[in-house]
C-alpha cells in the first residue's frame, strides 16, 4: 500500500511539474490580463459601478481555461508517453497498468485543480479589491463543482485518447463539452420538436452525454444568490464522481487491450 | 536462488496473421551477458517486450526470476532501457531519476543517494540541472541507462543501446556495460552493432523471421569459421543456423 | 518560434480579410459595407450578438435568471420550493404524473432560482455593459438604445446618463421615430429639462412619420407618444391652436387611437370653443 501510494505520488508530481513548466499557463495568464484589465477599466456610457459583467466574463474565461487545460493534460497523458516511448521504461518498473492509469490521472487532475485554484484565487482577489463579498458558501460549492468538472473532463480526455486519435478525441471533446454546457439543458425541447429515430437519438444523447452545465454555478456566484441545497450539490458531486469513474474504467479496459 | 534469470519456453507471439515470434526457447543465466541479434523485423523487440511483461505471448511461457513478468512485483529486479526514448523534456535528470525512483517505490533518501552515484557513473553531474530537452542523443542514452540502473537491478534489458551514439559515447557506454558485467549483473541487449556485441558478450542469440537460429557462445560462433562476428552473422543468416 | 506561427497565421488572415473587404466588398459574404474587421468577419451575426446582449441585460434585470430556462421551473419544479400561488399548485399536481427527470431537476436547482427579484436603483448599472456591447455590435439596434435609456432614467434615475444614451442613439439613428421620441423624453426629465429641444424632437417624430408612405410596426407607439407629449405641453400653455393642429395630425394617422381621443378631450376642456370650429 505504501509503495503504491509512493508510485502514485511520483506520477502526480510529474504531471504538476509538466503543467507548471509548460508555457501554457503563463500564456493563459497573460491572455487573461490582456482581456480583463481593460475590461475592468471599462465604463460603458461613462457609467461606473458595474461589476457583475466583469465577474461573468472572468469566470467564463476560467471555465474556458479549465476545459482547455483539462483536455490538454488529459489528451497528452498517455499519447505523449507512447510518442516519446517513455511508457516502456515506465511499465518495465514494478507498476501495474491500473496504478499507472490512476497515478497519471490523479496527477493530471491535481495539476488542473492547481491551475483552477490559481485562477479562482486571482478572481477572488480582484473581487475583494472591488469591494465584493465573494467568500461565501456559494463560492466554495462553485469551486468544488468546477473542480469535479475538470476531473470529469480529464477522464474523458484520457478515455478518448485510447479510443480515437489524440487530435480527434480532443477536438470532439472540445466541441461536446461547450455544446453541453450551453445547450445540454435544452435537449428535451429539441427532442420534442423532432420525431422517429432522431428523437430517440436526441433523448439517448440527453441521458448519456456528460452534462457539463450541472457544474456551472457562475450565475449564482455573479448575481449573489446563495449556494444550492445540499441534496442538489451532493447529487451533482455523485454524478461527477460516477461519470469520471465510468470513463476511467473504460480507459483502463482500453489501456489493457492496447498493443504496446 | 534461481540459476536462470529468465526463461522463454516455446514462446510465440502473433499480431493478426503476422507471426512476430515463433516457438522461441531462450534463457539467460545469472551474470551472463547475451547479445540479441537479428535483422529488422526479426522479432527482437517483441521478444524483449514479452520478457519484461509489456505484452503476453500467444503461446508458450515466459518466466522472469521464476515468476510471471506481467505481474508488476516480478519486475522489481529488472532495469530496462528502450530504444531511443525521449524522456520528459521539462524535467532535469535528477527529477527524472527521482520520478522513476518513486515509481519503483523507493524511499527519497535511497533515491537521492543512488542518483548521486549514477550521475557520476554516467557522467551527467555537470548537466544534472539542465532540462532533458536540451540533451543530445548520447546524453539521453546515458540518462536512460541511469534510470534503468536506479533500482540496482539483477537483470538489465537494453533495446538497441548503441543506436545514435557517437564513437566517444559508444566507448563510454561499452565501458559502463563492462563494469556492470564485472559487478555480476545479467545483461541482455539487442543490437545491430556486431562489433560492440563481440566485445561485450558471453553469448549471442540470433533471430531470423521470429525464430532463434543460433544461441550459444560468441567464441563457438567465431571458432567455427575463425572470422569476425559480422561475417559469421551473415553466414548464419544465410545458412539459417550453425552446423 | 513555432509558437508564434498560429498567432502569425491569425494575424495574416485578419489582414487578408480586411484587405479583401476593401478591395472587393461585394464579394464578401454577409459583409456590411464600410464596416470594421469585426463587421467583415461576423457580418449579420453582429445583429444576433447584439440581440443576445440585450437578452443578457434582461436576464441581469431578473437577477441572473436565464430567461430561456423559464420552462425548467414552470413545468418541473418538483420540490415546489418557489411556488406560492394556488394555481401553481394545481399545475404541479398535473406534472407529478410525469416521469421524474433527474437531469432537469438538477438544472432547475443549480441555476439562479426564479424568484421575483429585479435590479433596482443604482444596481441597474449592472445592465449597462451588456447594452454597451449590444450597441457596439449593432448601432442600429433600437431596442438596445431605448432599453438602455429606460434603465438609466427609470431604474437608475440617472437622467444625465439617460440623456447621453438617448443623444448618441438618436445621432446614430436619425431616421428612427423611437430614438427621436426617446430623446424628446430625455429632454423632459427634471434635471435635464429643455422644453425647446424636447418639443423639437417630438416634432421630428411626426415629420419622420409623415415622410413615410406607410407606418412600420413599432412606429405607432413613438408617434402617438410624441403627439401626446406635445399635446400635453400645449395644454399646459393653453395653446388650443397647437392642440388643434396636433389633433388633425393624430386623426390623419389614426382617428380612433386613444391618444387622438385624449387630445380631443383636451380640446373639449380648453377655451375658446370658437377655435375648434375651424377644424
Amino acid at each position: 500500500m505504501k509503495g503504491s501510494m509512493r508510485r502514485i505520488g511520483a506520477l502526480v508530481k510529474l504531471s504538476l511539474l509538466e503543467l507548471w513548466r509548460r508555457n501554457d499557463m503563463f500564456a493563459l495568464l497573460v491572455l487573461s490580463l490582456v482581456l480583463l484589465v481593460p475590461l475592468s477599466l471599462a465604463r460603458p456610457f461613462g457609467a461606473s459601478g458595474a461589476t457583475r459583467y466583469f465577474d461573468e466574463v472572468a469566470l467564463l474565461l476560467v471555465w474556458c481555461y479549465s476545459l482547455f487545460i483539462a483536455l490538454g493534460i488529459g489528451g497528452r497523458l498517455f499519447t505523449s508517453e507512447f510518442a516519446n516511448r517513455t511508457v516502456y521504461p515506465l511499465l518495465a518498473k514494478p507498476v501495474s497498468r491500473g496504478e499507472l492509469l490512476v497515478g497519471k490521472y490523479l496527477g493530471a487532475v491535481v495539476a488542473s485543480w492547481s491551475a483552477l485554484a490559481f485562477f479562482y484565487i486571482l478572481w477572488v482577489a480582484s473581487s475583494l479589491l472591488r469591494g465584493g463579498e465573494c467568500l461565501t458558501v456559494c463560492l466554495f460549492q462553485a469551486f468544488i463543482l468546477h473542480a469535479l468538472f475538470a476531473a470529469l473532463a480529464v477522464a474523458a480526455a484520457v478515455a478518448g485518447s485510447f479510443l480515437l486519435t489524440p487530435s480527434a478525441s480532443t477536438t470532439l471533446l472540445a466541441i461536446l463539452f461547450p455544446a453541453m454546457f450551453f445547450f445540454g439543458r435544452h435537449l428535451p425541447d429539441y427532442a420534442e420538436n423532432v420525431s422517429g429515430v432522431l428523437r430517440g437519438l436526441v433523448n439517448a444523447f440527453y441521458w448519456i452525454a456528460p452534462h457539463a452545465e450541472f457544474f456551472d454555478m457562475r450565475q449564482r456566484l455573479v448575481h449573489g444568490w446563495g449556494g444550492v441545497e445540499a441534496g442538489v450539490f451532493l447529487a451533482v458531486v455523485g454524478y461527477g464522481v460516477v461519470y469520471s469513474a465510468v470513463l476511467l474504467f473504460l480507459a483502463h479496459f482500453l489501456f489493457k487491450r492496447k498493443r504496446l | 536462488m534461481e540459476d536462470k534469470v529468465f526463461e522463454l519456453d516455446g514462446v510465440s507471439r502473433s499480431f493478426g496473421s503476422l507471426k512476430a515470434v515463433d516457438n522461441l526457447t531462450l534463457s539467460l543465466g545469472r551474470g551472463e551477458v547475451t547479445g540479441f541479434l537479428g535483422t529488422n523485423g526479426a522479432g527482437k523487440t517483441t521478444t524483449i517486450k514479452m520478457l519484461i511483461g509489456l505484452i503476453r505471448p500467444t503461446s508458450g511461457t515466459v518466466r522472469l526470476f521464476g515468476g510471471d513478468p506481467t505481474v508488476s512485483a516480478t519486475r522489481a529486479r529488472i532495469g530496462y532501457m528502450p530504444e531511443m526514448a525521449y524522456y520528459y523534456p521539462y524535467l532535469n535528470v535528477r527529477e527524472l531519476l527521482s520520478f522513476y525512483g518513486g515509481v519503483c517505490g523507493m524511499d527519497k533518501q535511497t533515491v537521492k543517494a543512488r542518483t548521486d552515484e549514477l550521475l557520476e557513473e554516467v557522467e551527467l553531474v555537470e548537466a544534472a540541472k539542465r532540462p532533458l530537452k536540451t540533451y543530445s542523443k548520447g546524453m539521453l542514452q546515458r540518462a536512460g541507462i541511469a534510470q534503468a540502473l536506479l533500482n540496482d537491478p539483477d537483470l538489465l534489458v537494453l533495446d538497441e543501446p548503441f543506436t545514435g551514439l557517437d564513437p566517444l559515447a559508444r566507448i563510454h557506454f561499452r565501458n559502463l556495460l563492462k563494469k556492470l558485467r564485472g559487478q555480476g549483473k545479467s545483461i541482455f541487449f539487442s543490437s545491430h552493432e556486431l562489433g560492440e556485441t563481440e566485445l561485450l558478450c558471453d553469448n549471442v542469440a540470433i533471430m531470423k523471421k521470429g525464430q532463434c537460429i543460433y544461441h550459444g557462445p560468441v567464441d563457438r560462433l567465431a571458432g567455427d569459421g575463425g572470422g569476425n562476428l559480422e561475417r559469421l552473422f551473415l553466414d548464419v543468416l544465410k545458412k539459417g543456423g550453425v552446423a | 518560434m513555432n509558437r508564434l506561427i498560429p498567432y502569425g497565421t491569425v494575424a495574416v488572415l485578419l489582414v487578408f480579410v480586411w484587405v479583401l473587404s476593401r478591395v472587393a466588398p461585394a464579394q464578401m459574404p454577409q459583409a456590411i459595407a464600410g464596416g470594421d474587421v469585426l463587421s467583415v468577419l461576423l457580418g449579420d451575426a453582429k445583429k444576433d450578438i447584439s440581440g443576445a446582449m440585450v437578452r443578457e441585460a434582461d436576464s441581469y434585470f431578473h437577477g441572473g435568471v436565464d430567461m430561456d430556462c423559464h420552462h425548467l421551473h414552470d413545468h418541473h419544479d418538483y420540490d415546489h420550493a418557489h411556488h406560492d400561488h394556488e394555481d401553481h399548485a394545481e399545475e404541479d399536481h398535473d406534472h407529478e404524473a410525469e416521469s421524474f427527470d433527474p437531469w432537469r431537476w438538477i438544472n432547475a436547482h443549480i441555476r439562479a432560482p426564479e424568484i421575483d427579484r429585479h435590479l433596482d436603483g443604482g444596481k441597474a448599472v449592472e445592465m449597462m455593459p451588456w447594452f454597451w456591447v449590444a450597441i457596439k455590435s449593432d448601432p442600429h439596434n433600437i431596442e438596445a438604445w431605448s432599453t438602455a435609456w429606460y434603465a438609466a432614467s427609470h431604474l437608475m434615475k440617472d437622467e444625465a446618463l439617460a440623456l447621453r444614451i438617448a443623444t448618441e442613439g438618436q445621432r446614430l439613428n436619425p431616421e428612427s421615430l423611437e430614438m427621436a421620441c426617446v430623446l424628446g423624453r430625455a429632454y423632459r426629465a427634471e434635471t435635464t429639462r429643455d422644453q425647446e429641444k424636447s418639443e423639437a424632437m417630438f416634432h421630428k417624430v411626426i415629420e419622420l412619420a409623415e415622410g413615410k408612405k406607410e407606418l412600420e410596426e413599432g412606429d405607432e407607439l413613438p408617434l402617438f407618444s410624441a403627439l401626446g407629449y406635445l399635446a400635453d405641453s400645449a395644454k399646459h400653455r393653453k395653446d388650443t391652436q397647437k392642440l388643434t393642429v396636433l389633433l388633425n395630425k393624430a386623426r390623419q394617422f389614426s382617428p380612433n387611437h386613444p391618444t387622438t381621443r385624449a387630445i380631443e378631450r383636451m380640446l373639449d376642456a380648453s377655451p375658446p370653443p370658437a377655435l375648434r370650429t375651424g377644424m
